[in-house]
């Protein structure tokens, strides 16, 4: 994607950004003291709707305008490769994961499995992984846990095997 | 004398000696941030007294900014990104076999940049927080305004997408109960956002999360570090020598960097180029560039004064100086301290604190940098793909730690997209922060100015100080263009 196109979708989103911001500010109540109506919980968001309208319409417009005026301009894609795309996503995953994982098999097991999935994904050989996501799982429960004390949820699967 | 021994306590001292060799680890990582450092060390440091948890983020966020010219001298690759200008003379001076001799220096005019620029804040500091004391709520309006106009303004060449950055700053602080009338906005029946975004989480997202998603698209080749090819011996004989030539250069950087660093929104990346800029300048020197000692003075000393100048507007105003501050004036709101000109009458003590761990993080850089240098070998010799695992778990933990709670989690992974997908196309995030952080400020101070003047703005630019500041802002937005024009317009 290039430049111009990115700016285009940026205004794009500023507006609709703007447009749901004012809308849903004016369902705010107003703010009135003995019959007087003083800035209420409305007046700042709807404000700031209004400036990032007028930048929304501004990236818009000037994406629009340089798209007409040079058509032949470069359309450079950006070419991501599938593995890229797949490292980005399991990073993404390895945090949304991590919470029923952690639920369910405890913090040292959750940190050992996916992080050694993603660090096997990101270039680090198997075995190896598995040795540095064991330490980073010791390390964190480590400092968390016993330095800290700060509750880590210890998994409804290991529990159940520990009673 | 007893707040000196306090700060010498191993409750304090030990947090504080490890937090450096983190910020040596952050710094000299290319990727990972000073800023990242800091917002990662901040959920430790919760559960600590204010004062060791501070000294823990002076700690790091001094250390790492020193570290971070450690791959910049070795490898080209600045470490953080205020190491940008040391990487010009210090890789030529690699190349010629003196890459040790510049990064000694790197480390004593760290060093001594630092302590000028922790000198300069307490003597600045306190008087200012007097003038301080003047301001009103149309003052901290302005004030704010100008903190956000500095912010997007030193956007590197992207102004209107920095004001963008932080207005949607702006508008993210206002999730949350509405102070004055209770009523809650853009909450969306969720109960976790009835207290607004949690700072931390988000600061971590944007920060921590995003550099990682941006880091793994790289192939596996360019997930790979080269290895260090100076294997010449470090010398504090010939670099205080080489000090000794330069050493209006140290002080001229040191000067700049912590004015430079005051400035809201500037910080050290800009206060080194700013400095490097000048000695190219007013300096014979025709080597800069190519290889020379000054080159590297210059932006060294800089970038490590420009923290005790990011101090000055974040103690005095509580408005940050840069992304660091930023986060660390969000820590302080956690451990119940209030920035302000009135923190040096309420909470002297702790401010005095503050200026000796910040004196006593400079005298440790030494020692510590000189280890982080050593070892830097063996810190790279561990592959991407491990530090950035260990960054994703960190800023999961770093982010549950705070509330223990998993909401935490999922609005640090929000602000990583966020994040993400702004750098994507190229807005900077650092305005976001500020926006974060200031956005309370100014709607509170509009809006109870507006409540006491009865919907009269007249006062906000009617009294001297608020006048002063708008036509600050107004030379600030409208400045560059003025000139760029009159330059453009000018007869040849």
């Amino acid at each position: 994607m290039n430049t111009t196109t990115k700016d285009m979708i940026f205004g794009i989103v500023l507006v609709i950004l703007s447009v749901f911001v004012f809308i849903y500010s004016s369902t705010f109540p107003e703010f009135a003291v003995r019959g007087e109506r003083l800035p209420g919980p409305r007046f700042f968001p709807s404000i700031l709707a209004f400036i990032l309208f007028g930048f929304g319409i501004f990236y818009t417009v000037t994406g629009l305008i340089r798209l007409t005026l040079d058509k032949k301009q470069n359309r450079s894609m950006e070419k991501h490769s599938t593995r890229v795309v797949i490292n980005v996503l399991f990073s993404i995953m390895s945090v949304i994961l991590f919470v029923p994982f952690v639920n369910l098999i405890g913090l040292i097991l959750t940190i050992i499995i996916l992080g050694s999935s993603l660090m096997t994904l990101l270039y680090v050989k198997w075995y190896r992984s598995v040795i540095y996501s064991t330490i980073l799982a010791i390390l964190i429960y480590l400092i968390f846990q016993l330095l800290f004390k700060i509750p880590l949820p210890e998994g409804a699967l290991i529990s159940l095997l520990v009673r | 004398m007893n707040q000196f021994l306090q700060v010498i306590s191993p409750d304090v001292i030990i947090p504080l000696i490890l937090a450096m060799v983190f910020g040596v680890f952050v710094g000299a990582i290319p990727g990972l941030t000073a800023t990242m450092g800091v917002a990662l060390i901040i959920p430790i440091t919760y559960y600590m007294n204010p004062l060791a948890g501070l000294a823990m983020v002076l700690g790091v966020s001094f250390t790492a900014i020193f570290a971070g010219d450690i791959p910049a001298t070795f490898l080209r690759i600045p470490g953080t990104p205020a190491s940008g200008a040391a990487t010009l003379d210090g890789f030529e001076l690699s190349k010629k076999g003196k890459g040790s001799l510049a990064l000694t220096l790197d480390l004593l005019c760290s060093s001594l940049g630092g302590l000028i620029g922790v000198f300069l804040l307490i003597m600045v500091a306190p008087p200012m927080a007097k003038f301080a004391l003047k301001f009103t709520n149309f003052e901290y309006f302005w004030l704010g305004i100008f903190g956000l106009s500095m912010a997007a303004v030193l956007s590197k060449g992207n102004t209107i997408k920095g004001f963008v950055s932080a207005v949607i700053g702006v508008l993210i602080s206002t999730i949350g109960i509405d102070v004055t009338t209770g009523y809650p906005r853009f909450t969306f029946g969720i109960t976790e956002l009835m207290d607004g975004v949690s700072f931390i989480p988000a600061m971590i997202g944007l920060f921590g999360l995003s550099e990682v998603l941006k880091r793994v698209q790289l192939g596996s080749e360019n997930l790979e570090l080269p290895a260090i090819k100076d294997k010449s011996k470090l010398s504090i004989k010939e670099a205080f020598s080489s000090i000794g030539k330069h050493i209006f250069t140290l002080i001229r950087g040191s000067f700049i960097g912590t004015f430079t660093g005051a400035l809201p929104g500037a910080g050290a990346d800009i206060a080194a180029w700013v400095s490097y800029g000048v000695e190219k300048n007013i300096s014979r020197d025709k080597n800069i560039g190519k290889g020379s000692l000054r080159g590297v003075i210059a932006p060294t000393s800089a970038n490590n004064a420009a923290i005790g100048g990011t101090w000055i507007p974040a103690l005095v105003f509580g408005v940050p100086g840069d992304s660091i501050t930023a986060i660390v004036l969000g820590a302080m709101l956690m451990y119940g301290l209030r920035p302000g000109p009135l923190i040096f009458t309420e909470s002297r003590e702790l401010v005095n604190q503050l200026f000796i761990i910040a004196i006593l993080v400079q005298i440790l850089l030494i020692p510590i940098g000189w280890l982080g240098i050593k070892t830097f070998s063996l810190i790279l010799r561990l592959r991407s793909g491990i530090v950035l695992t260990a960054v994703v778990f960190f800023s999961i933990i770093g982010a549950y730690a705070i509330r223990n709670s998993f909401f935490d989690i999922y609005i640090m992974l929000i602000f990583g997209l966020i994040g993400y997908c702004l750098e994507k196309i190229s807005v900077p995030l650092a305005p976001m922060i500020l926006g974060l952080i200031l956005g309370p400020m100014i709607e509170d101070n509009l809006r109870v100015g507006l409540i006491k003047t009865k919907g009269n703005f007249g006062p906000f630019l009617s009294r001297p100080i608020s006048l002063i500041l708008f036509i600050m802002i107004i030379l600030i937005l409208a400045g560059p263009q003025f000139f760029s024009l009159m330059k453009k317009n000018r007869p040849k």
